[in-house]
C-alpha cells in the first residue's frame, strides 16, 4: 500500500511538533505501537527518529511507521478471538497434558489422545505441506514411512539435548493465543526471573543495540542490559511494549538502509513477524525450562483441545519447513525450537564499538561462502550443527578461510556458530543489495566479470579480506542460486525459523 | 516465484489451518483478491483431500543409530538395495541379512516382526519360549556382522519387517494372547532404547 501525499499531513505535523519538543502528535500518530503506553519509550522513539546526524527522518517514512504499528496491532489481535470449546475433548486434552508432563505416555488415556488427536493433526500438516515439495519418490516415501512409524516417538518420547521435546514445544505454542498476542501471553506466564533473563538475552543481540541505545542513551551496553533486565523483571507488560519499540527501531533501520519505498505492507509485516518470531521462540524456550509453569498455565485455559490442535498444526508447519530445509534428515527428535542458552555476560567496560565478534568480518566471510556456492552448507551448519556431507570446499571455508576475528580453537567453531545462529538471517538480509548487484552481472563479457564482482565485494567486506583468484563467472550462478534460496527462506521459512 | 509471493507450501499450511492467525488472515485476503490464487488454492485442496491417512501407532524411532547399518543380502540371485530387498521373492523364500555387530556390552536377543494388515507390528519370531535367540547364538561373517536368516511371509506385495534386539531375557508372559504379549517391548521400543532396524521385502505371487 502506498502512502499518498495526502496521508503525509499528520506525519509532517508530528515531525514539526517533535522538532519543537512536543511529543503529543507523535504519540497520536504512533498509537498503533504499544510503546506509546510508556512515556520512556515515547522519548526513546523520538530519539530513534533522528539519524546519526541529528536530522529527523522523512514524513513519508514516519507515515509508513505509523501504518506499520496499526497493521502489527491488527496482527497481534488476530491471536485473540476465543477458540471453540468442547467439554469432552477439552477434558481429554487436560488429562493427556497432565500425563505427558509427568512423562506418562503409555497409560490408556494419554496414549489414546496422542494416537487419535495429536499425532494425526501433526501428520496431516506435515504430509500436506510435504505434498507441495518436488521430491524424488523414494525420499517422499521414506519420509512418510518415518512420519507414520516414528510419529509417536518423535512427538512424545524422543529427546534431544539441544531442542525442546516436541510435546513441550507444542505446549508452549498453545499458550500463545490470547489478549495482546503471543509475546504478551508468554510474558504473563514467565516468572520475574525468567523475564529478567530474557532481557539479558535480548541485550546480548547486536540488533537490539540501537533500540536500547535509544532508550538509555547515556548508558554503556552492560548498564543497558541490567536496566532492561530489571524493567522486564518488574513489569510483565513491559516486554510487548519494548518489543514494539524494537520493531519500530528495526523498521527505521530498514528505511535508512533501503529507503521508505522498502517499507511496503508485505515487507513491514515480514520484518515484524520475523523479529517477533525470534523473540517468541526465545520466550518459549525460556518458559519450557519450567514445565510445571507451562502445565499450570495450560490447564488454566479454555478450549484446550482446540488450542492443542492449533499449536500442533503450527508446530508441524515449523517442523516440516525445517526438514525441507535440511534435506528431510528426520532425526530421531525434531529440532524445531532450540533450548534457551544463557548468553555470555557482557564484559565490564564493553562499548557499542567492540562487539565480541566482528560482524563486518563475518559478513565478508559469508560473501566468500556464497562465492563458493556453499550457502546451503552454511545454513545447515549453523542451524543443524552439521552439513550432512564431507564437502572439502566447505571444510576449507571453515578452516583456512576464516578471517582473524572469527578464528577460535577447535574445528567446531562454537562461538562463530552461536553468533551466526542469532545473526545470520539479518546478516543475509543486510547483504541483499550486494547479492542483487552480484547476481545481475552481465556475463556476455566474462573477462570483465572478475573486476566488477571484485570491486563489489571489496566495497562490502572489510579491508584485508582475501578473495579467490578465479571462479568469478561461476560465482554469479552461485549467487543466483543463493538468492533463490533466500527468497524461499525469507518468504516461507523466516517467520517460523527460531533462534536460540 | 509464485504470484503474491505465496508458495505452495504456505498455501497448504493455510488450507490446513497451520499458519499463525495473522498470516492466515493475510492469505485469506490474498485469495479473496486474486482469482488465480483462489484457483491454486482449490487445486491444492484437491491434492490434500487425496492424501492417505498415515499410521499413528508407536513405532520405531526414525533416524535411530541402527538405521543404515543394515547390510542385506538375499540368498537368491539378484542385486539387493539397502532397504528394499530386490524383486522376485516368493512367500517362504529364505532371505539372509547381515547386521552390523552390536557394540554395547548388554546381552541381547533377536525379535522379528512384520506389519499386519491393520498396520500393527506382529511378532513372528519367537513365537514360543523355546525359539528365543540370543545374539550370541547368531552366526557371524568374516567382518563380525551378525547373520540373520528369515523366510518371506505369505503376504503378497511389500512386506515391512522390523528386527529388534532387546536385552535378554526380555520378560514375556507366554500365556498372554499373542496380540498383547509384546506390548512392553513396543513401549520400550518407542523410548528409543532398543537397537532395531526396518526393511522391506517385495514378494510376488508364486
Amino acid at each position: 500500500m502506498e502512502t499518498s501525499s495526502h496521508d503525509l499531513g499528520p506525519a509532517s505535523a508530528a515531525l514539526g511538533a517533535l522538532a519543537a519538543g512536543d511529543l503529543g502528535p507523535l504519540v497520536t500518530l504512533l498509537s498503533g505501537w504499544r510503546l506509546v503506553e510508556d512515556p520512556r519509550l515515547v522519548e526513546a522513539a523520538a530519539r530513534r527518529l533522528r539519524g546519526r546526524d541529528g536530522a529527523l527522518l522523512s514524513a513519508r517514512t514516519l507515515a509508513r511507521l505509523a501504518v506499520a504499528g496499526a497493521r502489527w496491532r491488527e496482527a497481534e489481535a488476530s491471536f485473540e478471538p476465543p477458540l471453540t470449546t468442547d467439554a469432552a475433548l477439552d477434558g481429554q486434552a487436560a488429562l493427556a497434558w497432565t500425563a505427558w508432563f509427568a512423562e506418562d505416555f503409555y497409560s490408556a488415556q494419554p496414549y489414546d489422545y496422542a494416537v487419535n488427536q495429536l499425532i494425526p493433526r501433526v501428520q496431516a500438516v506435515f504430509q500436506g505441506v510435504l505434498s507441495a515439495a518436488e521430491l524424488p519418490p523414494k525420499a517422499r516415501r521414506d519420509t512418510l514411512i518415518e512420519l507414520g512409524e516414528g510419529a509417536f516417538a518423535t512427538l512424545l518420547t524422543a529427546r534431544d539435548e539441544g531442542s525442546l521435546p516436541a510435546w513441550l514445544d507444542i505446549a508452549t505454542r498453545a499458550l500463545e493465543r490470547g489478549p495482546g498476542g503471543p509475546l504478551r501471553c508468554l510474558s504473563l506466564v514467565l516468572s520475574p526471573q525468567e523475564r529478567a533473563s530474557a532481557g539479558l538475552c535480548f541485550a546480548s543481540r547486536r540488533l537490539w543495540t540501537p533500540t536500547l541505545a535509544a532508550i538509555w542513551p547515556d548508558d554503556a551496553p552492560r548498564g543497558r542490559a541490567a536496566r532492561l533486565s530489571a524493567w522486564l523483571r518488574d513489569d510483565p507488560e513491559a516486554l510487548p511494549r519494548i518489543t514494539h519499540m524494537h520493531l519500530l527501531s528495526r523498521l527505521i533501520e530498514r528505511a535508512a538502509h533501503a529507503g521508505p519505498e522498502a517499507l511496503g505492507d508485505a515487507e513491514l509485516r515480514a520484518i515484524c513477524r520475523q523479529n517477533v518470531a525470534r523473540a517468541r521462540a526465545r520466550l518459549r524456550a525460556t518458559l519450557a525450562a519450567r514445565p510445571e509453569a507451562v502445565l499450570s498455565a495450560l490447564l488454566g485455559l479454555d478450549a484446550l483441545h482446540a488450542r492443542t490442535q492449533d499449536a500442533a498444526g503450527r508446530y508441524a508447519y515449523a517442523w516440516v519447513n525445517r526438514e525441507l530445509t535440511f534435506g528431510l534428515s528426520m532425526g530421531h527428535a525434531p529440532r524445531v525450537t532450540p533450548r534457551c542458552v544463557a548468553p555470555d555476560p557482557l564484559p565490564e567496560g564493553a562499548t557499542d564499538a567492540d562487539p565480541a565478534m566482528s560482524i563486518d568480518e563475518a559478513k565478508g566471510w559469508v560473501l566468500l561462502v556464497i562465492f563458493r556456492g556453499r550457502l546451503g552448507h552454511l545454513w545447515r551448519w549453523v542451524y543443524d550443527g552439521s552439513t550432512g556431507d564431507r564437502d572439502s570446499v566447505w571444510g576449507a571455508l571453515l578452516k583456512s578461510k576464516l578471517p582473524p576475528s572469527l578464528r577460535e580453537p577447535g574445528l567446531h567453531r562454537p562461538r562463530l556458530r552461536q553468533t551466526l545462529r542469532a545473526e545470520l538471517p539479518e546478516l543475509l538480509w543486510e547483504l541483499e543489495p550486494v547479492l542483487n548487484s552480484w547476481a545481475n552481472q552481465d556475463l556476455s563479457e566474462p573477462r570483465r566479470v572478475k573486476a566488477r564482482v571484485l570491486k563489489l565485494l571489496q566495497s562490502t567486506a572489510p579491508i584485508g579480506q582475501r578473495w579467490p583468484a578465479r571462479g568469478y563467472v561461476e560465482s554469479v550462478q552461485h549467487v543466483i542460486d543463493a538468492r533463490r534460496q533466500l527468497q524461499r527462506w525469507s518468504r516461507h521459512l523466516a517467520p517460523v525459523l527460531s533462534s536460540p | 516465484m509464485p504470484e503474491n509471493g505465496i508458495s505452495e507450501f504456505e498455501l497448504s499450511a493455510w488450507l490446513l489451518g497451520a499458519l499463525d492467525p495473522d498470516r492466515a488472515e493475510e492469505l485469506a485476503q490474498a485469495v479473496a483478491r486474486s482469482p488465480a490464487l483462489a484457483e491454486r488454492a482449490r487445486a491444492r485442496q484437491r491434492v490434500l483431500e487425496r492424501l492417505p491417512t498415515l499410521r499413528a501407532r508407536p513405532m520405531p524411532i526414525p533416524g535411530s543409530d541402527w538405521r543404515g547399518q543394515l547390510v542385506a543380502r538375499r540368498v537368491h540371485a539378484g542385486n539387493l538395495g539397502e532397504d528394499a530387498l530386490g524383486e522376485g521373492l516368493r512367500p517362504g523364500d529364505r532371505v539372509e541379512l547381515r547386521v552390523n555387530a552390536l557394540t554395547d556390552p548388554i546381552r541381547r536377543e533377536l525379535v522379528a516382526m512384520t506389519r499386519d494388515a491393520e498396520g500393527r507390528w506382529d511378532v513372528v519370531w519367537p513365537e514360543h519360549a523355546d525359539e528365543r535367540t540370543p545374539v550370541e547364538a547368531l552366526e557371524r561373517d568374516a567382518d563380525g556382522a551378525l547373520k540373520v536368516s528369515l523366510s518371506a511371509s505369505p503376504t503378497i506385495g511389500t512386506q515391512r519387517w522390523l528386527l529388534v534386539f532387546p536385552e535378554t531375557p526380555w520378560p514375556v508372559d507366554w500365556s498372554l494372547p499373542r496380540a498383547i504379549r509384546w506390548e512392553q517391548l513396543m513401549a520400550r521400543i518407542s523410548t528409543g532404547a532398543v537397537p532395531l532396524f526396518t526393511f522391506e521385502l517385495e514378494v510376488s505371487a508364486p
